[in-house]
């Protein structure tokens, strides 16, 4: 059996310091304190390689497309059928969410009266699972590991039935199309609370994935996707002013169950959810005039569009999952995946591919090149088509990023790698780009020259055009906000205040442009933000313009330690409650996070702190039934007064109403002031 | 709701060959510590195993938030009701062990009005030090981690049956973390 020198050697790992990682530095920083270099925790020990396993030998596979089926009962019908401006109605036992109002609200082209009969009809209704499944890391004839993931058709069964091998993780991409809704009917059968988040779409609250609405073990949940965007000005009576800017192309859902995300992540539960509009249909299109830009999605997905997820992981002797729940720092593992697969290998023909790359790891950052260092294509950032194409040659994600790129291999070497060259050694975030640290994440093995029957009729080049981009204008900006990332006492906070999910830290106005300002002053850390609901268009970063790849529309901010971002958002679709908060998934679990309420202006958000959120737009009960440990209890004060702080800062911009455009004097004059009285240590 | 329950055994051991399946607390150094009555317990075997714990770190002579932390944590006890000190213990470990003697922590602990199933703990500073680290209570930046107080502010809970665990600011509103060790550790 080859031990782990050996494995070494065998360039696995080039560079060897990066699977020893977080805890080698951790120890030499200890003996920095001299005599008192004591009490330091064991090392979790290296994964298991299976003998005889080579890296670079299994083939990778892409995700399984989800195939929509029949629910029963349907969303939406019998009980559940929603009344115009009531909500979605709750109480089903075997459904506790129905099709929400917003289905029929006219913000959205979805109205009960306008919408014509067909495409009500034509909502597409798919059903997953959450449930334990064994996956072939290494490949097959070597043990399996046991994970979690999303289950639904696709994979040729439903609950509770075998499973066929090999099954990648993530699972389940779901293929949608803008202003076609979809309604997921999501069941647990795992024992830790879950919570689904589209990322990156514009979804309604219940929907959301809000840390706390959580699907438990054995129960049902519906989330409705309407697939749709904001519109530029507000306008109803319209249908022609949509901002198709905002039309995404590569999201994922993940979960976002409170205190259980970054277990529940790193365990598999992730899956790619693509969209496609008339616009990125035409670039797919072969007949297109002037040459198809994009691979066919429809036909070509998995063949020359493939979404590649990254994940880092580690394992125990027993080729069961390392989580350490009391790690807070962030999880790094020593394996590195692609889709589930331990350094897998893909067999390419000699033309263009569309790769969707995701950054699906807890705690690690990467920064992707090619390893004989040819520049590759970007064509989207995070869930966004960029303007025009873009050319890099190395490109950092950022914990839940994703980069879409079009790699060329008509000129390549007949192997090629590719590599991670972000150097980091714990969770607080990346060190350096270092060539010398490099790790290969895949192989590609590129087909003999001289196929005659490679087809490649893509034509698309830096600077070819895809989606139009509408930047929000600076001069509409109506309020300012400032969040202070800190780390305090070995947590974390947002402006002073611990997270509570009763308490909305922001109320924007729908339909306003807000600046907000995200300040990380937490020394060494490094803190991607994510914000729900909207496109975040980064202004500054430090003050100078923000690199090339996030200049547009984006969902991640990148914000390494002492970084400040500035960016314009607004928020035209629903009302909250969502999150803002770091990607680095032990981070959140430690609640670092902020909630924010978008309300019609001068509209009061329920979210004072005293009030439970409303049930129709969670939808549920939020906590589990009683076991048996605590069947003693008296849970009045938990269960019926809600939770959080309660908390008076209703000052428009503040928290709890909504501001209106003439508060926007108000706020310049006297915001400064506000601010430091609020935080008397200052900014 | 186990996570490691007979189901998960079976699974396992089909799929694997696995026996025993690696749990948080394995981690656990089973120190020799004693507490507010002078009393010997060993940390894993008498007070961690087959339990739910709730642990935050501390020391008398602290003048920061070890006050506050404490009496927030009162408000999580009385919101687990009697179960506490049965299936649930609350356990303080001083951070000055040298200092803290079981006489001075009875002295700390009658400041609350000695909460039933809460035990005040001192030891060797090695032995307690080495558990600060296993319960993920340290800065990896040395000059914070050298900061006593820095250490005081989080309060770590896990069932050890089920083998999940947590640790949250134990500042939070004593609500919101009751609900959370009650959700977590079910």
């Amino acid at each position: 059996m080859p031990n782990r020198r050996d494995f070494l050697k065998q360039g696995t790992v080039v560079g060897g310091v990066v699977s020893l990682s977080s805890i080698s530095l951790y120890s030499g920083k200890l003996s920095l304190l001299g005599g008192k270099a004591h009490a330091k925790e064991a090392e979790p020990p290296p994964s298991p390689i299976p003998e005889g396993w080579q890296p670079f030998t299994q083939n990778l596979q892409a995700p399984l497309r989800l195939i929509p089926v029949p629910l029963d009962p349907p969303p939406g019908t019998g009980e559940l059928l929603p009344e115009d401006g009531i909500g979605a109605q709750v109480g089903s036992e075997a459904v506790s969410n129905g099709i929400a109002q917003e289905f029929f609200d006219k913000r959205f082209n979805l109205s009960r009266e306008d919408v014509p009969e067909p495409y009500k009809q034509n909502l597409i209704t798919y059903q997953l699972t959450m449930r334990e499944f064994m996956v072939p890391m290494f490949g097959d004839g070597f043990p399996k590991v046991p994970k979690v993931g999303y289950f639904g058709l696709s994979d040729g069964v439903l609950d509770g039935e075998e499973l066929p091998m090999p099954v990648p993780a993530p699972n389940s991409t779901i293929i949608a199309r803008f202003k076609q809704p979809i309604v997921v009917r999501v069941t647990s059968r795992i024992n830790v609370e879950a919570s689904v988040h589209l990322h990156g779409g514009h979804n309604p609250a219940h929907s959301d994935g809000f840390p706390d609405f959580y699907v438990l073990e054995n129960q049902t949940r519906d989330y409705f996707y309407p697939n749709c965007v904001p519109r530029h000005d507000g306008d109803l009576s319209r249908y022609d002013n949509f901002d198709l800017s905002e039309v995404p192309s590569t999201l994922w859902y993940h979960d976002h169950g409170m205190d259980a995300t970054g277990f529940n992540v790193s365990r598999g539960l992730a899956g790619y959810y693509l969209v496609t509009d008339e616009l990125e249909r035409e670039l797919m299109n072969p007949e297109r005039e002037g040459g198809q830009v994009l691979p066919n999605l429809e036909t070509d997905y998995g063949v020359f569009d493939i979404p590649l997820a990254l994940s880092d992981q580690r394992l125990n002797p027993d080729y069961t999952l390392h989580y350490d729940f009391l790690d807070h720092n962030g999880r790094l593992g020593d394996l590195f995946t692609v889709n589930g697969f331990v350094q897998p290998v893909l067999k390419v023909q000699r033309r263009k591919y569309r790769f969707r790359i995701l950054n699906a790891s807890n705690a690690r950052w990467y920064t992707i090149r090619l390893s004989d260092r040819q520049p590759f294509l970007l064509v989207a950032t995070d869930s966004w088509l960029l303007p025009e194409v873009q050319r890099h040659r190395k490109l950092t994600l950022s914990n839940g990023a994703r980069r879409d790129i079009i790699v060329d291999f008509s000129k390549a070497p007949n192997e090629l790698f590719l590599e991670n060259i972000m150097e980091q050694e714990d969770g607080r975030g990346p060190k350096r780009i270092n060539p010398k640290a490099k790790v290969r994440l895949m192989k590609f093995e590129v087909e003999e020259e001289g196929d005659e029957d490679v087809k490649d009729n893509l034509v698309i080049a830096e600077g070819t055009k895809l989606r139009p981009h509408v930047p929000l204008n600076p001069d509409d900006v109506q309020i300012t906000r400032t969040f202070e990332l800190e780390r305090r006492n070995g947590a974390w906070q947002i402006n002073d205040k611990w997270f509570s999910p009763r308490r909305a830290d922001a109320v924007p106005a729908l339909e306003q442009t807000e600046r907000w300002i995200f300040k990380n002053k937490s020394g060494g850390w490094s803190h991607p933000m994510h914000v729900h609901l909207a496109a975040a268009q980064v202004q500054k970063v430090n003050g100078r313009k923000p690199p090339a790849d996030v200049r547009f529309n984006s969902d991640l901010l990148a914000l390494r330690g002492g970084d400040e971002f500035e960016i314009l958002i607004r928020f035209s679709t629903f009302t909250g409650p969502f999150v803002f908060h770091c990607h680095n998934l032990e981070h959140e679990d430690m609640r670092m996070m902020g909630v924010f309420d978008p309300r019609p202006v001068g509209y009061l958000s329920p979210l004072d702190g005293k009030t439970a959120v409303d049930s129709s737009i969670s939808g549920l009960e939020h906590e589990p039934d009683d076991d048996d440990v605590f069947e003693d209890l008296d849970l009045s004060p938990i269960e019926h007064e809600g939770v959080g702080h309660p908390h008076g800062d209703f000052e428009a911009g503040g928290g709890g109403v909504a501001p209106s455009p003439d508060e926007k004097e108000q706020e310049n004059e006297s915001g400064d002031d506000r601010r430091s009285k609020r935080n008397p240590r200052g900014g | 709701m186990k996570i490691v329950d007979n189901e998960r055994r079976k699974f396992l051991r089909l799929a694997n060959g696995t026996k025993k399946i690696a749990k948080q607390s394995d981690r656990f150094a089973n120190h020799p510590l004693r507490n507010q009555l002078g009393q010997d317990v060993n940390f894993y075997t008498d007070l961690v195993r087959n339990r739910i714990t709730i642990v935050n770190f501390f020391y008398t002579h602290c003048e920061g938030i070890c006050l506050p932390t404490t009496a927030n944590l009162l408000q999580v006890h009385k919101r687990l009701g009697p179960r506490v000190g049965k299936e649930i213990l609350f356990l303080s470990m001083s951070l000055e062990p040298e200092r803290d003697t079981p006489a001075k922590l009875h002295q700390y602990a009658s400041m609350f009005g000695n909460p039933h199933g809460w035990l005040f703990l001192t030891g060797k500073y090695e032995h307690l030090e080495e558990l600060r680290y296993q319960l993920g209570a340290y800065d990896l930046d040395p000059i914070i981690d050298a900061d006593k107080e820095q250490h005081t502010g989080l309060v770590t809970f896990g069932n050890d049956r089920s083998n999940r665990w947590a640790a949250l600011p134990a500042l939070m509103d004593a609500d919101g973390l009751a609900r959370s060790i009650r959700r977590i550790t079910r």
